[in-house]
């Protein structure tokens, strides 16, 4: 007798070394704040069991879960700053983590897809992300701090980054989208074979 | 090669959490929630500046092989070519019921090298018999961060013919009359063959070769041995496709009775019988009888084809072309007998001094009902049937009932058993 339909190792090493590593993502981001919480220690716990709850159902199979187990745990993180002085040096981590989180979820779902050369280059990818994200992160956290003592002036430089922002992604959303095309991917939804799509697209020949 | 973009689950995920964490920064007044938010809303800025059309140069979709029998399995497989790297690529090949993927995956995913083609295969088993159409593969191609997807449609039409796996049948109902081709079938006349029929005295007219020397020697006058000879038979598999009953077993009755079309036409063309087929239903098909191993695929060819497809009009013999039922053919009726069109038929048939024979593809239930009610009617229901059968016999119609379990080479030897009692065939 075969073994034909035996998964290959690799698949099986990669996809539980990712979920493991969200759990402990999750575990730690949930944890972490509900030990230091003080009297708010119960909304943090029960923030923290929605978040690593949604991570598990995540891993599962249902991918959308992973953006309510990263709601949850923000959530917690922002309900654990209220009331703090200074701005917490430990935020841009923090955020890594958050991304993290949903990255590793999907590459455990997906495990096996991909070979090794595009593992590397995605991997690779995302720790450059993750990189940029940190200093960015780290600046706005610097210059929270140096805000606490700035006055009005820094939160309108940051309202106005904010809108800067949106005005940088905005015209990216509409180069990617142009609404009335997109029929192969209605269709794709509606057999069910491929993961349901929002929205229209654009045909490209 | 045409592609449709659109945003991925994690465009909207992404973005909406980046959103969520600055409103949230500004409401709240805590610069550690835009930290938060920098990596999903750096992500969203980077994947849309950096996600680019992948440049699909290839994609075709092919079946390999395209005629297969049930339980085989068939390669599908999609090739595709891409102008600049991609991170991931997922093909899915939607099945029709009655093939399904050998591991159990309908999706397969890759990445791609610029410039270098890729072949993505399936194997796919055949679980039931039938004609389908693979003509369409979904291609879609993920960008940078997965943030935008790229969808296309490799349409190439392919045709695969299932062919129903058979039972082996050793031995068949012989027909009361062989034709005048050469065959396997002993002939009740006399005439040149090899099987010997009886000794009798020579008559002016006998071939000098027919005499039996070592008898003329014994008798002192010349004697000549006749013999019978070999011929073949005309068959016609007359199957029934007025209805279609799943039993609650794993096959329905039209495809056990087109299973058992195939093996009968198979094992009589073997044979060297003359084979044709009359499939009677809502639509009429029908093939003359011929030999030979092309004949068989025909014949397949023809059943493959076979559906219910619902009529109220009254059909009987007179819509069969003449020459697919030849005089002196033994029709061979594969029927579950519900529908009153092709018993009138089968009986008109015999009326008109055709040979007939019917294998009965059981309807009855596998599972009796467990009520009262259920179980009386049941009953009444399987009486009438009984008297259905013996209406067919005293009309010098053999029918045997087939059920799920049993082989069809039971049905054979039953209808053979009672044509020898009934005196139909020689025993």
């Amino acid at each position: 007798m075969g073994g034909g339909i035996v998964p290959a190792l690799g698949a099986s090493r990669t996809r539980l070394i990712s979920a493991t590593g969200a759990l402990v993502v999750a575990g730690t981001l949930g944890g972490l704040p509900a030990a230091l919480g003080g009297n708010r220690r119960p909304v943090l716990i029960a923030l923290a069991l929605v978040g690593l709850g949604a991570a598990v159902v995540a891993l599962v199979g249902r991918f959308g879960a992973a953006w309510w187990s990263v709601a949850a745990l923000g959530t917690e993180y922002a309900v654990f700053l209220l009331g703090r002085g200074t701005p917490d040096a430990r935020a841009p981590i923090v955020g890594i983590a958050l991304f993290l989180l949903p990255e590793l979820i999907d590459r455990s779902n997906q495990a096996g897809f991909g070979e090794r050369p595009s593992r590397t280059r995605r991997v690779v990818e995302v720790g450059a992300l993750c990189l940029a994200a940190l200093a960015v992160g780290a600046l706005v956290v610097m210059v929270g701090q140096l805000g606490a003592r700035g006055g009005v002036i820094f939160p309108i430089v940051g309202t106005v980054a904010a809108v800067g922002l949106i005005g940088l992604v905005l015209p990216l959303v509409r180069r990617a989208y142009t609404p009335g095309a997109g029929d192969g991917a209605r269709r794709s939804a509606r057999s069910g074979l491929m993961a349901p799509t929002d929205g229209g697209g654009r045909s490209v020949r | 090669m045409e592609l449709t973009a659109h945003g991925s689950p994690k465009l909207v995920g992404y973005t909406g959490l980046a959103g969520a964490f600055l409103i949230g920064a500004l409401s709240l007044r805590r610069p550690e929630l835009v930290a938060l938010a920098a990596p999903f809303a750096l992500a969203v800025v980077l994947g849309l500046a950096l996600s680019t059309e992948p440049g699909l140069s290839h994609l075709s979709l092919s079946v390999e092989p395209t005629r297969a029998f049930e339980g085989d399995n068939l390669v599908v497989a999609v090739e595709v070519e891409c102008t600049r790297g991609v991170d991931r690529i997922d093909v899915v090949v939607p099945l029709p019921p009655g093939l399904r993927a050998a591991d159990g995956i309908l999706v397969r995913s890759t990445d791609l090298v610029g410039g270098r083609r890729r072949r993505l295969a399936f194997e796919v088993r055949c679980e039931r018999w039938g004609v389908y159409a693979i003509d369409d593969a979904l291609v879609r191609v993920h960008g940078r961060f997965d943030l935008l997807r790229f969808d296309s449609h490799a349409r190439d039409p392919h045709r695969v013919q299932v062919f129903p796996r058979t039972e082996t049948l050793r031995a068949l109902v012989r027909p009361v009359r062989t034709q005048l081709h050469a065959g396997n079938q002993v002939g009740r006349v006399r005439g040149d063959g090899i099987e010997f029929a009886e000794l009798r005295p020579f008559v002016p007219g006998d071939r000098v070769r027919s005499i039996d020397w070592k008898v003329t020697a014994r008798r002192g006058e010349p004697w000549v041995r006749d013999r019978h000879p070999e011929r073949n038979r005309d068959v016609v598999v007359f199957l029934d496709a007025f209805s279609d009953v799943s039993t609650g077993g794993g096959a329905s009755t039209l495809e056990r009775a087109v299973r058992a079309s195939a093996a009968l036409a198979g094992a009589y063309l073997a044979r060297r019988d003359r084979v044709g087929v009359v499939g009677f239903g809502g639509i009429l098909r029908w093939l003359e009888p011929v030999m030979g191993i092309r004949q068989l695929y025909r014949i397949i060819d023809v059943l493959l084809g076979t559906t219910v497809s619902a009529s109220y009009a009254w059909k009987d013999l007179d819509v069969v072309p003449v020459r697919t039922l030849p005089p002196g053919a033994l029709v061979l009726g594969v029927s579950p007998l519900l529908d009153e069109r092709s018993v009138a038929a089968l009986v008109d048939l015999r009326g008109r001094g055709f040979d007939v024979a019917v294998v009965e593809v059981s309807p009855v239930p596998a599972v009796p009902p467990a009520d009262p009610v259920g179980a009386l009617g049941l009953r009444i229901w399987l009486m009438e049937r009984e008297m259905l059968r013996r209406r067919l016999r005293r009309v010098g119609i053999a029918v045997a009932e087939w059920r799920e379990t049993q082989f069809l080479q039971a049905a054979m030897w039953e209808v053979e058993s009672f044509r020898r009692s009934a005196r139909l065939v020689p025993a």
